[in-house]
């Protein structure tokens, strides 16, 4: 996804799943403070970036991890996303120490959920990391200390490098020459 | 959002769209950006397509997710096939990969010179033929040191553990004019002191008359009788849906895509390379991450990325550097989950993150397999495993020497280290190389040159080996890795072949 579109919501069964997965993976305060929402929401917005294929693979794993647990003798034949805490959260220890392939898929959805939550605002918060107000301050001292070397540094970037004979500068080029708004249209 | 003039982006294009010119590139990063701005200030007619969007420096925020999706090729979520696998991301917006990296400026090293004359057959690449290139990239773009003001606790404490080592360890140079230090480079430098090719050769190729289009994907390059004869492709739309078609005729095509979606490109418009290397020899300088947690606080996020590189042990391929990661991206590469996780992250203020990064070989490969796209099948080695070990295990030194006291090693299933003697042990040990947690954000080699063309893909100018006015122009014409950040060299290198293109200029008509 280039621009920045909308996301295309999970299937229900599948974000179903996720919602569990995401419950068992991230720490228990995304519960308890009423964020699973939004971790779905971020996680959702991620998989619509990823190529189509790494978000179809992301996706099964999903469906994957949910039946498989039938096979799991704690699970007694019920679907993960049908799993108390504890079971449901051995069934997970089980998969994320595995080094088939199938967990390395599950592995990679875990930190893909895990980052969705830590990148939400108010988690970034309780664990001290609120970088707006830094970079507003060193953004400051920036200009303050070294203005005058930075116009100059910005100025040069257009600037002709060494006057000859089939160079041609920028105030040379002419209006029509600047922006491009083109239907249907053929160019120079 | 006001653009540059010059610069069109999907919202500027309502139908399809012919375009003429004497040189379309393809890719706006560090190769196609800088060959723009020399072809257009030499008053070559440029017309440069970039599949990504156009972000002004106003929208960069410290939002990791926001960023991966509007700044990065897929989300920053590619993997290698092959275990274990490796991730890697690269940059997908006007600037390419120059918006989003360490802007760590390196000349490449005089023995990779010396290895690409000798053993690849590349003319003119001595130290005396590039250094020129070098030293003009380095004037333009500002790279110095940094303003001690702004190196961060992370990197001095990487400092300290290597002093404390006795290892070489050196000050980075990045393009910054006067960078600030807000450890947000990842994200797109919020303040424009990091001198990415958005800030500097576009709007440069821009002054001097070259057209640049945003959120154009180049589906074809098209030739005609031996003689490229320019390209084809579609406008991207939001959310990927494919726009109005895009038709430029050129006399000279320069494909600068990076070095998996060029030869990605090249092979779906039909063209061989009788080398038979084209998608082949990728090298990716795998990197790891080794988590060390301190007794006080470090706040990682306040200073800039990577101040200093530990040189010690680059004869032996491996370099070391500290980066701090944010909140998520260190989530996404901790072992734990649930409340264990919470545990480890509650410490986030007391993080060092540093590691190595590998000079490997070209055991990789890209290839266009129907219904997946481009895939990128990568092997680590016996020796690369060796060497990513060994330099998780000369991190992990340093960090203990600098007081750490536990780290998180970058195996899967390994457990925590609590001093060097756990670390020794743990080691003793044979470490499964489908465990390594890897990642990459330097792609190369898949279209190399060589003068001769049973060995490369391209010369040593970047000219396609048969096909006439094709040129390719980034890190997909080095012969191997270079050990070292490879922006540097690719823009060096995009000078010099754009000085030699504009010699040549009467023979393709420019």
């Amino acid at each position: 996804m280039t621009a920045g579109g909308s996301a295309p919501h999970l299937p229900a069964r599948a974000r179903r799943v996720a919602r569990r997965f995401a419950e068992i993976v991230c720490p228990p305060e995304m519960a308890a403070h009423h964020r699973t929402d939004r971790v779905l929401g971020e996680l959702e917005l991620m998989l619509a970036a990823l190529a189509p294929e790494a978000r179809k693979a992301l996706t099964i794993t999903l469906v994957v991890l949910d039946q498989a647990a039938r096979l799991s003798r704690r699970s007694r034949g019920r679907r993960f996303s049908q799993l108390d805490d504890q079971a449901a959260e051995a069934y997970i220890r089980s998969v994320l120490a595995s080094r088939s392939i199938p967990a390395e898929f599950v592995r990679r959805l875990k930190s893909l959920v895990v980052m969705c939550y830590y990148e939400l605002p108010p988690v970034q918060r309780e664990i001290g990391y609120h970088p707006a107000p830094y970079i507003a301050a060193v953004t400051r001292r920036r200009l303050e200390s070294y203005g005058p070397d930075i116009r100059a540094g910005e100025a040069a970037v257009t600037a002709p490098e060494q006057a000859g004979p089939e160079q041609v500068g920028p105030e040379q080029v002419g209006p029509g020459d600047a922006g491009m708004v083109v239907e249907g249209g053929t160019g120079r | 959002m006001s653009t540059p003039a010059g610069l069109s982006t999907q919202a500027d294009v309502t139908g399809d769209l012919n375009l003429e010119c004497g040189v379309v590139i393809v890719g706006s990063g560090a190769g196609g950006a800088t060959v723009a701005a020399e072809l257009a200030e030499a008053g070559v007619d440029v017309v440069v397509l970039e599949e990504g969007g156009y972000h002004p420096t106003e929208s960069f925020r410290p939002e990791t997710g926001r960023a991966l999706r509007t700044l990065y090729r897929d989300g920053g979520g590619g993997a290698t096939i092959g275990r274990p696998s490796v991730l890697f991301a690269e940059g997908r917006c006007v600037g390419g990969s120059t918006v989003v990296n360490g802007g760590m400026s390196w000349r490449t090293p005089a023995r990779v010179l010396e290895r690409w004359a000798k053993e690849d057959g590349v003319l003119e690449i001595g130290e005396m033929e590039m250094d020129p290139f070098f030293a003009r990239f380095e004037a333009r773009n500002s790279v110095g040191l940094q303003d001690p003001e702004t190196i961060g606790r992370n990197s001095l404490l990487l400092k300290a553990g290597a002093d404390a080592k006795g290892w070489a360890i050196v000050p980075n140079h990045r393009n910054q004019l006067h960078c600030a230090g807000t450890s947000n480079c990842s994200n797109g430098c919020p303040t424009g002191a990091k001198r990415s090719m958005a800030l500097t050769s576009v709007p440069r190729a821009l002054a001097f008359g070259a057209r640049v289009i945003a959120d154009c994907r180049v589906d074809r390059v098209t030739v005609s009788g031996g003689t490229v004869t320019g390209v084809t492709g579609h406008v991207v739309r939001p959310g990927g849906r494919q726009g109005p078609r895009v038709t430029v005729r050129a006399r000279a095509v320069i494909v600068a895509g990076g070095a998996l979606e060029t030869p990605a490109l090249l092979v779906r418009s039909g063209l061989r390379s009788p080398s038979g290397k084209l998608g082949r020899n990728l090298s990716l300088h795998p990197n790891a991450n080794v988590v060390a947690f301190f007794d006080f606080d470090v706040t990682g996020w306040q200073g800039v990325h990577q101040a200093f590189q530990i040189r010690e042990f680059l004869a032996d391929g491996i370099m070391m550097s500290a980066q701090n990661l944010t909140p998520s991206m260190l989530a996404g590469v901790m072992p734990g989950y649930g409340r264990g996780l919470g545990e480890l992250m509650a410490d986030y203020n007391r993080v060092v993150t540093a590691g190595p990064l590998i000079e490997d070989t070209g055991t990789g490969r890209i290839r266009n397999l129907p219904g997946l796209g481009t895939q990128v099948f990568y092997r680590v080695t016996e020796r690369i495993a060796d060497r990513v070990v060994r330099g998780v295990e000369l991190t992990a030194e340093a960090l203990f020497a600098a007081g750490a006291r536990r780290i998180v090693l970058p195996f899967n299933g390994a457990p925590e280290v609590r001093d060097p003697g756990d670390l020794r042990r743990l080691l003793a040990r044979p470490v499964p190389r489908r465990s390594l947690e890897l990642y990459s954000i330097h792609l190369m080699g898949t279209a190399r040159m060589s003068e001769d063309p049973r060995r490369g893909v391209v010369d040593s100018f970047g000219a396609f080996h048969g096909v006439r006015g094709l040129f390719v122009c980034d890190a997909s014409v080095f012969p191997g890795p270079i050990g070292i950040n490879p922006m540097e060299t690719v823009i060096a290198l995009a000078m010099r072949n754009a000085r030699r293109l504009i010699e040549q200029r009467g023979r393709y008509a420019l």
